[in-house]
């Protein structure tokens, strides 16, 4: 198993955003925990990778990696790719991927990779990342997290304020990253774009999970076309 | 007057490298963990105190100056681990009235441990002044560029230390990883940048410099408690024109601010002569014209003379 975790919570103060949850994730599967605003996907993914606290267990190539720190976590090969995008605005974009293989990664060897895949950012090495629109930032943000050679990348909503065209891009990009064999856990809002795109989907509502299935049957089924994508 | 102009850029550039080397460290402090240091100038003032006393034991000053500046790298870690350790990621303000609690109480202990008699720390050289005379056609009066020894020694001094750390944050990782860790704490930790190191790294550089330079300055001013509060409002405005937005702009708007002050002054002087006005002497306005300095650059540009290369939220 890629990754396991159990009775796993997030909680920032009294308020407990992620609820006792379970979640696996086997070798070169995608998975997507889809759910609305607030329903603490962004915090289960920062407890994963050990930036906020959390409680519960984590296990990574079956190791417990729960008691240890997020720059090792990252040195272990698990990457996030973080909402917002979080890219070095006045740092050129090389520089940004650069930094990306701070912790793994041959910079050579992973650069080849990023550009092959977006090559708009071949195009653009040299600009100030605060500059570019905001889909080549999340490309950016996505090339980073490919920079250090991740054994799982975990993604954020990579869609969030994009155009639909963009999306798309996104998208096919990620299809590319899955075809590498890279395992990934996608976070989204946009459910049907993650739902159409991965194999496994956990539905998450106010911290618990309440669905879990095969994604491309949840996409069919009528309570959930209903409650998540306003089918 | 070409001379006097010549005269004059020579102190600012000078003094201006030792503004240069202040805004350096708090712009380092302030752009990784976004705190403003209001102790920074006296966390230097207690480190130089602490040199001092090493070089009553012990006679050698360099000895005095490395455990000066080591025992600012401490302090900074200090400041960094235990002061804002409950109040970082909380609250700016909270970690900005700390520093300034802590001005006071470094304030308090040197006057409680070392007195209040300045105390003398001299020269760690004596170098004689240079005369430097332009030609007769430039210069009818015939009077000689000065340029004191110890002055320039310490100017390249500065600029050394400075160009040193600005390169450690641009070629070696752990520099690079301050870079980013002040461009963007989360896209530093999603990385692998450990920010709790950065963080205490650019304390302990921060702080250490300021040493660094109290020891530079301490032959002029003597070591007493408020031997560096003007310096920290000078490398504040240094930063604050260098536009806080990178660590060479820190250092480069400290240059220029000398530059610009003792022209200013220069400009002053002559106006004062001409009006024949004796009663101020334009060298005690020199804190007022820097305050100005700061005033005009956040109107007319709040960015710093070299503007940030990207605007970001604030």
């Amino acid at each position: 198993m890629m990754l396991e975790i159990n009775k796993f919570s997030v909680s920032y103060g009294k308020i407990e955003a992620v609820k006792s949850i379970n979640l696996n994730l086997k070798e070169k599967e995608v998975v997507t925990v889809v759910g609305v605003n607030g329903a603490g996907k962004s915090s289960l993914l920062y407890g994963i990778c050990g930036i906020v606290e959390a409680k519960g267990m984590i296990f990574f190539e079956d190791q417990d990696i729960s008691k240890i720190p997020y720059s090792k976590r990252v040195k272990n090969g698990m990457i996030l790719c973080p909402e917002g995008r979080r890219i070095f605005p006045s740092l050129s974009v090389e520089e940004n991927l650069r930094l990306g293989s701070f912790s793994r990664g041959n910079i050579k060897k992973q650069l080849k990779i990023v550009y092959e895949l977006f090559p708009k950012l071949n195009e653009r090495k040299k600009q100030i990342a605060g500059y570019l629109s905001g889909g080549e930032q999340q490309m950016l943000a996505i090339g980073r997290a490919l920079m250090g050679d991740p054994k799982i990348l975990m993604l954020d909503e990579p869609s969030l304020g994009l155009a639909p065209i963009i999306v798309d891009q996104v998208y096919l990009a990620l299809g590319e990253l899955k075809k590498l064999g890279i395992s990934i856990l996608l976070i989204e809002q946009n459910a049907y774009q993650a739902l159409s795109f991965a194999d496994r989907a956990y539905i998450l509502e106010n911290g618990k999970v309440v669905i879990e299935g095969d994604s491309k049957k949840l996409l069919n089924e009528d309570s959930v076309r209903k409650a998540y994508l306003g089918i | 007057m070409l001379v006097r102009i010549l005269q004059s850029i020579t102190f600012g550039l000078f003094s201006g490298a030792l503004y240069g080397i202040i805004g350096l460290g708090l712009s380092l402090i302030y752009r990784t963990t976004g705190v403003m240091n209001f102790a920074h100038g006296n966390s230097g003032m207690i480190g130089v105190f602490v040199g001092w006393t090493i070089l009553v034991l012990t006679k050698s000053p360099i000895l005095a100056i490395l455990v000066g500046v080591l025992f600012g790298a401490l302090l900074g870690i200090f400041m960094d681990k235990i002061l804002m350790k409950k109040v970082k990621g909380l609250s700016h303000s909270s970690m900005l009235i700390i520093t300034l609690g802590v001005l006071l109480i470094f304030e308090g202990l040197a006057l409680i441990i070392w007195g209040t008699q300045p105390l003398l720390f001299k020269d760690l050289f004596s170098i004689p002044p240079k005369l430097i005379y332009l030609p007769q056609k430039l210069n009818p009066d015939n009077f000689p560029i000065i340029i004191p020894g110890n002055d320039f020694a310490n100017f390249l001094i500065a600029t050394f230390v400075s160009v040193l750390i600005i390169l450690f944050s641009k070629i070696t990782k752990p520099g690079l990883a301050l870079i980013a860790r002040a461009e963007d704490d989360i896209g530093a930790k999603v990385v692998g940048i450990d920010v709790n190191f950065t963080d205490s790294l650019a304390w302990a550089l921060g702080i250490s410099t300021a040493v660094f330079a109290g020891f530079l300055v301490a032959p002029k001013t003597t070591v007493n408690p408020i031997m560096l509060v003007n310096f920290q409002l000078y490398g504040f405005t240094a930063a604050v024109f260098g536009g806080f937005s990178s660590f060479i702009g820190a250092f480069i708007g400290g240059i220029i601010l000398g530059v610009l002050e003792k022209l200013v002054i220069l400009g002053l002087d002559q106006l004062f002569i001409k009006f024949g006005i004796s009663s101020i002497n334009s060298v005690d306005l020199q804190l007022s014209i820097i305050l100005l300095i700061i005033i005009v650059t956040l109107i007319i540009k709040p960015t710093g003379i070299f503007g940030a290369k990207y605007k970001g939220k604030v």
